[in-house]
This record gives structure tokens, C-alpha cells and sequence, in this order.
């Protein structure tokens, strides 16, 4: 039984891993194959600054809400394990700042010590009325993307660096079954019209002395259209652009102009903060995450794919969580087909 | 009168910031700092520089508040300006854990940090062993910036500074008017303190970049306070000890506690161990003093003795001890007026 996956970012990645993790007991025949064009420092998540956090509201998107929560704990289960630091995993305090009340995020019990900020915080922010402080999670892609790559080829999982043009093209000969974690370019397999590129750019700067994350909100202009301050564990990301329909991967001088000149009048340290790099990359916006199963015709054959794109700018957040569907999906696959002889446990 | 030539003994924090805060109070006097030591090799280079305060046993609370608030207000303000990269003053969130319930609820500082709050449930799953904790948001002087930074503006305002080692004050008379005492653990040998007492302290000081949050176990011996690029874990309260070399089972003692706090200081890298001894009293004596030998005076302001929270109240301190610096003027100029007629 071989499954192939398409995709080597965080989505990809972590769905072979959780594959491996659930299948390869219960079906040791279970081999493991993932495609990309583009491999870790490369890929969107490696650009990502990694923080947790979703955004603002869910939509009423319920299943996306657990999925986030499920990573969350996930991580914070990780917190204390010696890998921690080699999977670019740490704990990190911080604010989100509005000129206006708003209501209570979906996530305020799933982060740690949410609470509203005091008048006297507030004074740090001139221009932001309102905020929530809280402590949450990063996991820098930097250091997740190869942690993952390590642990699959360890489990004996096969890398091949190629840009895939169809699904036929690595399903057939015995792979049964792909996984899509083909993110921003899933349209190239199969349109989707709904799945969009959310253009976002970042400045890589040296201000080892900013230990909050910083997230201002401009309801008006959208999500990550406002500037945001997140500290790495080796440096500090600087943004807060979101252009919907924009393919463009090229840096923008407009775009790094306004990036900077906020972020430094959010925090005037920042004046003397030394620029390191700069970044431009798309979030694979969908009004929801496509995670779900479809038959595929391939020549004689019948495979299934199971889809996980759409992840936005919430990927990082969410990934945990998606890769444990996905399993779960290949899970009922297997079963159809007969592969599991006893159903999997309750977890799945 | 001849503008007063102001001597400030001690180049620590508690030295340069008080230096600082006499030239502002009064601008038309000449003042210089004389130390045998300057950062990076003064007692407060040692410290991490967070701002919790002590509680010395026999200073009022309101008054410790006050240093406290005053200190934390000035500091604040430069945290977030451009200056603070320089000046190495940063916010830092963290967490206070206790093993058993701590001896107040509220402390005395609980209203002058940022979002003070009891720690919930699912916070303290982090720390196994630990019962209760508080969680709060505070400032870290990083030195030796700090020091730096304050030796800048001081040599801004014309402050002269000189590696002295001053063995008795009264060698001061005569070149200068008023000697500012801020020796820290100095003052037990050149004024003959008895109640100040040495509490060492040894540290490391360690490349973790990825820890953005301290972790202080309330009992004060076990903390790792993240600075600009290092991390501060701590320590020790070793009460009488005058040992400045460090210690390896102490380090290691001290490394396993830290990480036990927080595993991921396993991968800590280019560990430094370093040893300040705090210079402790049961109150911190900012005081007014004349000294007098033979018919000649001295009027003397003593700023030292505080211990384990120079950091926390040193501008408050600072700021007292140059209103008494203008009184002993007052009272000079007073004097000065009464010899002419």
C-alpha cells in the first residue's frame, strides 16, 4: 500500500508524519512518498514568522476551531520533550491590540492566560483602545520543517523533488491513495476557484530585546493588513500585509515602506533595529480548508484523493489538527478496501 | 559660593543612576564619580536586572513601594522609546510559581507591574511540582548597557569619571564639598557598617534565545530571567560569603534546578558563570550624615545597602539621596552665609 503526498510544508509534512505515527503498526506494508517543487527553506511555512494564532473569528467554522485546538494542545504536549528545541517549539506572551471593543475570540480558553489589557498597557500603544494579552505558542517552520523531514526519513519515507502536474502522475502502480497538500498552487492539479493567494510580505529584523508578540487589527482593512511585530528565536518578523488576488512573490518597495513605518511607530525601539532580510509569500486563502475525499478517475483504476489545502494564514495553527483528519480519512480508505483488519482505535 | 563640587563614590547602578539624578537636581554642581570598578565589573553587572522588588524588613512598605513605583514609571517610559535598545530596557512576561502557598497574596508591587493576576489551572500544569503562581508583566535592566548608557548621559552633563579606589572618605575633604556613598559592599570597610552583610550570589548567564518568558520560583534561589542576548539562571543566598570565584557544583546545582523549571535550557550554549555579592541590610540606608574629625565637617549621603533589589528601587533611591545632596547644599550655603557675616 503506498500512499503519495503531495506538498512538503507544514501540511504536507506533518500529514505524512501522522500517517506514519497512526498506520505503520496496524499496516507495515504502509510506504510513504512525498512530492514537492519546493522543499524546506522554500516553501510558504518556512516564511511564515510561526506563530499560533487564528484569526479573529471562525465564521461559525466550528471544525476548524477543534482542529486549531487539537494543534495547540498537541504542542503544548511537546512543550517539555527534549525535541522542543529542535522543532522550533516555545512558549511566547504578547498582545493583540483594536481601536475598538470586540468580542471574545474562539480561542481565548485554548491560549494560555488570555485576559483584556489594563489602561496602563494601553498607554504603550497610542492610537489602540482595546486588546487582549495572552500566552501562546510559536513553531518557527525554519526549524518544524526540517524536525519533520528528519523524522520521516528516518521512518523510511522517500522524497522526490519534482513539480507534479496531475494526479494521475503519481498515483497508479500501487499508490492507492494521494494526499493534496499542494497549498497555493492546488489550483494547478485541480481549479479552484475559491482558493485565492493572500500576498503577504515581511522584514527580517535584529531587536533581540522584544520578547511580546505585537498584533494590531484594522477591522476595516482585514486581517494581517495592519502591523504585527513577532520575535523569533533568531530574529524579529515584521509585517501586516494582505492582498487577496495578488500573485506577485516579488518584494515590494511600497509594501516594505509601510511595513517598516508602522511597525516602528507601534514600537519606537524598533528605529534601531537592524534589517536582516525580506520575504514575500501567499497564503492560500479559501473561504474554508478543503479537507475531504474524492474519487479520482486514473486510466482503469479508481484512487482517491484526499484533499487538506486552503490553510490561509493559519496553517501553522492548524496543522496538527488537519493531519489527524487526514488520517482519519485514510483510515476509512483502508478500511473500505479491506486493508485494516480490525477497525483503528477510538483516537482516530 | 563656588558651585559644590559633589563627589559620588561607586559606579554600580546605584552610583551612576544617583550621579545621574544630582545633576539634575542640580544642575550648577560639579560632579564626579570615582570607583575601583566600572561596568562590566561592578555587583550590578552580575545581576539580571529584573524588576521585583526585595522586601527589606526594616524600610516601610510605602516607602519601598514608592522607590518602586518611581522606578519602574522612569524606566517604562525609555522601554519604549528609541532609546531602548541602547539602554537595554526591555517588557518581559513571565511567571512567579510557589510550592506552597506564598506568604501574601498580593505583594506590596502587585498594582505598579503590568496585568498582575493569579495564574490559572491550566498555566500551572507547566510546573508539576508547584501549587499556586502569579502571572505578570515587568521590566529587565540589562547590564552592562544600562551602565553604559547611564555613563553616556552622565558624561553628557560634563560628569567626570575616575577608576578610584577610595579607602576612607574623609580623603575626599577638601577636593570636594559632599560625598555621595554608593560603594554597595564597599561601605562595610570605608564607613564601618556592620549590619551590611555580603549575600553571594552566583549565576549563569546563557545563548537561549528561544525563552521569552522568566520563571522565578517565589522562594528567590531558582529564576531564568531572559535578556537581550542572554538568559540570566539563577541563583543562590549565600548569607556572610565573601567568595568571588564561582562554584561547579553550585553551577550544576543551579542549571539542573533552572532546568527543571524549563527542560528546554538542556540546550542551552556558552554557559558564563559569574558571582556578585549583594550588599544586604535590613533596610537601605539613603541617609543624610556630617562626618566631622577635628573641628572640620563633611556632610556625607549614604545610598547603599540594597541587597538583593538594587535594581528594583534605584531611581527612587537615586532620587532621595540627591533631594538630601540639595539639603546638605542648603545647609552649606547656609553656613557659607553666616561665616560672611
Amino acid at each position: 500500500m503506498r500512499v503519495a503526498i503531495i506538498g512538503a510544508g507544514v501540511i504536507g509534512l506533518s500529514s505524512a508524519l501522522c500517517i506514519h505515527q497512526q498506520f505503520h503498526g496496524l499496516l507495515p506494508s504502509l510506504e510513504l512518498e512525498v512530492y514537492a517543487d519546493h522543499f524546506t527553506p522554500h516553501t510558504t511555512s518556512d516564511g511564515a514568522a510561526g506563530l499560533w494564532q487564528p484569526y479573529l473569528s471562525d465564521h461559525g467554522n466550528l471544525q476548524e476551531t477543534l482542529w486549531n485546538k487539537e494543534t495547540f494542545d498537541y504542542l503544548l504536549g511537546q512543550l517539555h520533550s527534549p525535541a522542543a528545541k529542535e522543532m522550533g517549539l516555545f512558549l511566547i506572551s504578547g498582545y493583540n491590540l483594536f481601536t475598538e471593543p470586540v468580542p471574545d475570540p474562539s480561542w481565548k480558553n485554548i491560549v494560555l492566560g488570555f485576559r483584556n489589557l489594563t489602561p496602563k498597557e494601553l498607554e504603550l500603544f497610542p492610537g489602540y483602545s482595546y486588546g487582549w494579552f495572552n500566552t501562546a505558542l510559536m513553531l518557527e517552520g525554519r526549524s518544524y520543517l526540517p524536525w519533520l523531514t528528519n523524522r520521516l526519513t528516518e521512518k523510511g519515507v522517500k522524497f522526490f523533488h519534482k513539480k507534479v502536474e496531475s494526479f494521475q502522475e503519481v498515483s497508479g502502480d500501487g499508490v492507492d491513495v494521494v494526499l493534496n497538500c499542494s497549498g497555493i498552487r492546488a489550483g494547478h492539479l485541480q481549479p479552484d476557484p475559491e482558493l485565492q493567494p493572500g500576498r503577504g510580505q515581511i522584514i527580517k529584523v535584529l531587536a533581540p530585546w522584544v520578547k511580546h508578540f505585537i498584533i494590531t487589527h484594522n477591522l476595516k482593512s482585514g486581517i494581517y493588513n495592519s502591523p504585527y511585530i513577532i520575535p523569533g528565536s533568531e530574529f524579529t518578523v515584521l509585517g501586516g500585509v494582505y492582498q487577496h488576488g495578488n500573485w506577485s512573490e516579488e518584494n515590494s518597495a511600497k509594501d516594505h515602506k509601510s511595513i517598516w513605518d508602522s511597525c516602528c511607530q507601534l514600537l519606537p525601539p524598533l528605529q534601531k533595529a537592524k534589517i536582516v532580510g525580506e520575504w514575500s509569500g501567499l497564503r492560500p486563502a479559501r473561504p474554508s480548508v478543503r479537507l475531504e475525499r474524492e474519487r479520482i478517475g486514473l486510466g482503469n483504476l479508481q484512487g482517491e484523493v484526499i484533499h487538506n489545502y486552503g490553510h490561509g494564514g493559519f496553517g501553522i495553527t492548524i496543522h496538527w489538527g488537519c493531519a489527524m483528519a487526514a488520517a482519519r480519512l485514510l483510515g476509512s480508505i483502508l478500511q473500505e478496501k479491506k486493508q485494516l483488519a480490525t477497525p483503528p482505535g477510538p483516537r482516530l | 559660593m563656588a558651585p559644590p563640587k559633589v563627589a559620588v563614590v561607586g559606579a554600580g547602578v546605584i552610583g551612576l543612576s544617583t550621579a545621574l539624578c544630582i545633576t539634575e537636581t542640580c544642575p550648577s554642581c560639579s560632579v564626579t564619580v570615582l570607583s575601583d570598578q566600572f561596568s562590566p565589573n561592578t555587583t550590578s553587572d552580575v545581576a539580571a536586572g529584573m524588576l521585583i522588588p526585595h522586601t527589606y524588613p526594616d524600610t516601610p512598605t510605602h516607602r519601598q513601594k514608592q522607590w518602586f513605583k518611581e522606578t519602574f514609571t522612569y524606566l517604562f517610559a525609555i522601554s519604549n522609546s528609541a532609546e531602548a535598545s541602547e539602554a537595554g530596557i526591555h517588557l518581559v512576561s513571565g511567571w512567579q510559581v510557589f510550592k506552597s502557598p506564598p506568604k501574601e497574596e498580593l505583594p506590596f508591587w502587585s498594582d505598579i507591574v503590568l496585568g498582575f493576576r493569579p495564574m490559572s489551572e491550566a498555566e500551572l500544569q507547566k510546573f508539576p511540582q508547584h501549587r499556586f503562581g502569579q502571572a505578570f508583566t515587568t521590566l529587565k535592566c540589562d547590564c552592562p548597557p544600562y551602565l553604559l548608557w547611564l555613563e553616556k548621559r552622565l558624561e553628557a552633563t560634563g560628569t567626570q569619571m575616575y577608576t578610584r579606589k577610595v579607602a576612607d572618605l574623609w580623603e575626599l575633604h577638601g577636593e570636594y564639598d559632599i560625598v555621595v556613598n554608593c560603594a554597595g559592599m564597599g561601605a562595610q570597610q570605608l564607613v564601618g557598617d556592620k549590619q551590611l552583610i555580603p549575600v553571594r550570589g552566583q549565576v549563569l548567564k546563557v545563548h537561549a534565545p528561544w525563552v521569552k518568558l522568566f520563571i522565578r520560583d517565589g522562594d528567590g534561589l531558582t529564576y531564568i530571567y531572559p535578556g537581550v542576548h542572554r538568559v540570566t539562571l539563577g541563583g543562590t543566598r549565600e548569607k556572610g560569603s565573601w567568595s568571588l570565584s564561582p562554584d561547579t557544583g553550585t553551577t550544576r546545582d543551579i542549571f539542573d534546578r533552572c532546568c527543571s523549571l524549563e527542560p528546554s535550557l538542556q540546550g542551552a550554549q556558552d554557559i558564563e558563570v559569574k558571582v556578585g555579592l549583594r550588599p544586604s541590610r535590613q533596610c537601605v540606608r539613603v541617609q543624610r550624615e556630617v562626618l566631622s574629625q577635628g573641628g572640620v565637617k563633611l556632610p556625607v549621603v549614604h545610598n547603599y545597602g540594597h541587597g538583593a533589589g538594587g535594581f528594583s528601587v534605584h531611581w527612587g533611591t537615586a532620587k532621595e539621596a540627591a533631594h538630601l545632596v540639595g539639603e546638605c547644599i542648603s545647609a552649606l550655603q547656609g553656613s557659607s552665609l553666616r561665616a560672611k557675616l
